[in-house]
């Protein structure tokens, strides 16, 4: 609490920037703001990629489908270009030159095409026919001609003769390596000829060949990387990669190959799919490139081959990727600007609270006639500042309470204080008495516990030679004590003055004390009279604690004067009357019990033993007293005295009187 | 140590309190506050002091009034089985009349007993001390 109301700023000093509630406001608002943005973000992206993904394969079907008709035109005019020729060959006879230039024109007449092929056996069309095998392929401007049978070769022995001439129907080639060409990779649509067209059943006797480098299928599919985001691929009748942006597929692998390489056959529904001549599409793994991707198949029309895409699911996302990463980023420009214009406008709300933090800064250190500012405002500041102001007043009125209070103190311990002299004053000066060449000197002490206390002590010289001494000690503390202390004085100093003995003295006093002592207050009391010339004493108690007698060969001893009860409470029928003698050299010790119950720390009493020991052999009255005394604090130490403190002492001495 | 203060249920106009700790100038204010309703029609009351280990003269002062109001009607303060520096305090002050003071709870029943069967015999009301 001392800590907080000692950072309170004394002149208006701001609190650190980072713990200022302007700070924390616009703090949450901006964490607030940012969540929603990321979230709205996160769930408008989740809902885009779906469409994304849907818009992804009606795309993806679309260039499958492009592409298919692409390859579709390329294949289907080289097919046309196959029946033309096989067709021409009817029309225009069967003339070898004839039918080298129909070669030639076929070649001539499509690009794609490389070379042509054909075959007709002796007798095909009409049975005067010669035979006819030739190839002709484009070699630079002109071309190159090889007949089919030769010494060493026959197409009759070729296994596309065998098929073209067996099977009786077109069909496209697998893809392969031309020797003759530099190693070129080919791929070959083959046609039988039948004497009559309409004839299906009937077997063919010749055929068609033309050539299409793959090359042109590349070409045509166009150039690609591996890394391309879409990939176009063209499968062979057999299924074989013809086109593939991988070199380490293209021409080498059959998907029934990969298939069976990836993982769960993930390519499975496609190989089915081509298969059955139909489209299919299907997201998976690509093991190489560790990419998700799109794969479709799309079968080309009238024809065995197929095309095949393939897109990273990566590439239909990274727009949306890119639109997400620019309205985080405006969103959190916005917030940016939002931070600033809250910045500013939480400054004139949190400006008051500044202003009430200073006064009560001011408050804090002691001036609270301060101004306060906002008091009349309606909103949360004007209740702080009217609590405040209420704080004030109640302080003030407190602080005045104090002071009044401490005043009424002061006042009562000055009164306390005039009461402790008056009380002191009434004590006695202790005689000294010489008669018969003896000296009995008296001295005594008295320490009050409280301000004012209960014991006291009074002495007075009968008939110039009888010392008579009091000591008492009234129950409890304080100013009732002293009071009762007061009035047991008085009576006892008047019936020690009727003369007579001790025992009829305490009588006197008892009976008066008795009278109207309802608080039942009570003293106790020892009192003796002592002839300075003989040392002849006679001692009385009303219940005082016993008093010690110190001879003048050191030995020391508790005179047991049997007691009466103590004065107040009852009234005696007597008091036992003790006689004694002091020889010379003797000292009589009577205390209260401020000194047999002096507390030490640890709540031990200071005791009788204690006591006895504590008394010095053959000091004077003065010297006993103060030795004793000196013994009960020493062995307080410094614990609170919890009693007051009174030793009356009478040393009996011939040595010591003036006139001895 | 603080004061500890058990009061039985009075039975027959007789009142058992016991006393812990001490009864001193701290203590003895709520020792009479304590006592003070039940004083009025007492007949004796017993003062189990088996606990008590110190009473200073405030403490004695208390006994002694509430002796003086038991005494107002003919009551009687009987004080019980006090350890040794109670006892010697009890015999300086001389706070109680010795044939007041027992050993035993027994004691002090037969003492009680015997009392009031000599008051109900109609007997001399010189019980006092």
């Amino acid at each position: 609490m001392t800590q907080l109301i000692a950072e309170l700023p004394a002149s208006g000093r701001a609190v650190p920037w980072y713990r200022s509630l302007r700070t924390r406001l616009v703090l949450w608002i901006c964490l607030g703001c940012v969540a929603v943005l990321v979230g709205a973000t996160l769930v408008v992206q989740a809902r885009s990629a779906q469409l994304l993904t849907a818009q992804s394969e009606r795309e993806i079907r679309t260039l499958a489908e492009q592409t298919a008709l692409g390859l579709h035109a390329t294949l289907e005019s080289v097919q046309v270009g196959a029946t033309t020729l096989g067709e021409a060959v009817r029309g225009v006879g069967r003339e070898p030159r004839t039918l080298d230039a129909l070669l030639r024109a076929t070649v001539a007449g499509d690009d794609d095409i490389e070379g042509a092929m054909l075959i007709l056996e002796p007798g095909a069309l009409d049975d005067g026919d010669a035979g006819y095998s030739w190839y002709v392929r484009r070699e630079g401007k002109g071309f190159y001609t090889q007949p089919m049978r030769s010494r060493g070769y026959d197409y009759h022995d070729q296994p596309w003769w065998k098929r073209t001439i067996g099977e009786g129907r077109a069909w496209w080639s697998e893809p392969y390596r031309n020797a003759a060409t530099g190693d070129q990779m080919f791929v070959t649509y083959n046609r039988p000829i039948r004497r009559n067209p309409e004839d299906l059943a009937s077997a063919p006797v010749g055929m068609v060949s033309l050539d299409v480098p793959v090359s042109r299928l590349r070409t045509l599919i166009g150039q690609q990387s591996i890394d391309s985001p879409v990939l176009r691929i063209v499968l062979s009748p057999e299924h074989l990669y013809v086109v593939h942006p991988s070199p380490e597929l293209e021409l080498k692998v059959r998907l029934d190959d990969r298939a069976r390489q990836l993982d769960g056959h993930v390519l499975q529904p496609l190989l089915d799919a081509v298969r059955e001549r139909r489209s299919a599409d299907v997201t998976y793994l690509d093991p190489t490139t560790h990419i998700r991707r799109i794969g479709m198949v799309q079968p080309v029309p009238d024809s065995a081959w197929t095309v095949a895409v393939s897109v990273s699911e990566q590439y239909a996302q990274e727009q949306l990727r890119r639109t997400t990463r620019a309205v985080i980023a405006g969103g959190l420009l916005a917030v940016l600007v939002l931070v600033l214009v809250l910045w500013l406008i939480a400054r004139p709300i949190t400006r008051p609270l500044l202003a009430l933090t200073s006064s009560a800064g001011h408050f804090a250190a002691g001036e609270f006639d301060w101004p306060l500012p906002h008091t009349t405002r309606r909103d949360e500041v004007g209740l702080l500042a009217r609590a405040y102001d209420r704080a004030r007043s109640s302080i003030k009125s407190q602080l005045a309470e104090i002071e009044r209070m401490a005043r009424s103190r002061q006042k009562l311990e000055s009164e306390l204080s005039i009461a402790r002299d008056i009380q002191l004053a009434m004590l006695p000066p202790a005689p000294t008495l010489h008669a018969d060449g003896h000296c009995l000197q008296a001295h005594a002490l008295l320490e009050p516990a409280k301000a004012v206390g209960g014991d006291f002590y009074t002495f007075f010289v009968r008939d110039e030679r009888v010392l008579w001494f009091v000591i008492g000690d009234v129950s409890d503390k304080g100013v009732p004590a002293a009071l009762f202390m007061a009035r047991a004085m008085t009576v006892l100093e008047i019936a020690t003055g009727l003369g007579g003995t001790p025992d009829r003295a305490l009588r006197a006093a008892a009976a008066r004390l008795v009278e109207g002592n309802d608080t039942c207050m009570f003293a106790t009391v020892l009192c003796g009279a002592i002839d300075s010339g003989t040392g002849e004493m006679v001692l009385a108690s009303a219940g005082h604690e016993a008093p010690v007698l110190l001879r003048a060969g050191g030995r020391r001893q508790y005179v047991e004067v049997p007691t009466g009860p103590p004065l107040g409470v009852d009234i005696a029928d007597s008091y036992p009357l003790w006689r004694g003698r002091l020889q010379p050299g003797d000292a009589l010790v009577a205390y209260t019990d401020g000194i047999s119950e002096a507390l030490d720390g640890g709540q031990n009493a200071f005791g009788t033993e204690r006591l006895l020991s504590a008394l010095p052999a053959g000091a004077d009255a003065k010297g006993l007293c103060e030795a004793l005394v000196a013994a009960a604090h020493g062995f307080a130490d410094g614990a609170a005295q919890s009693d007051d403190i009174t030793v009356l002492a009478l040393s009996f001495d011939p040595s010591t009187g003036g006139n001895a | 140590m603080e004061l500890q203060i058990h009061i039985d249920p009075p039975s027959n106009g007789s009142q058992r309190v016991a006393l812990g700790g001490r009864l001193d100038t701290n203590s003895y204010a709520e020792f009479d506050r304590q006592l003070e309703p039940l004083l009025a029609g007492m007949q004796s009351l017993l003062l189990d002091l088996s606990e008590l280990v110190y009473i200073s003269s405030a403490g004695i002062r208390s006994i002694f009034r509430v002796r003086k109001a038991l005494a107002g009607h003919a009551g009687k303060v009987l004080v019980l089985n006090p350890q040794p520096q109670i006892q010697k305090v009890f015999d300086v002050v001389k706070a109680v009349p010795l044939n007041e003071i027992f050993s035993s709870a027994a004691e002090a029943d037969a003492y009680l007993d015997a009392m009031q069967s000599k008051v109900l015999r109609g007997g001399d009301d010189d019980e006092g001390y």
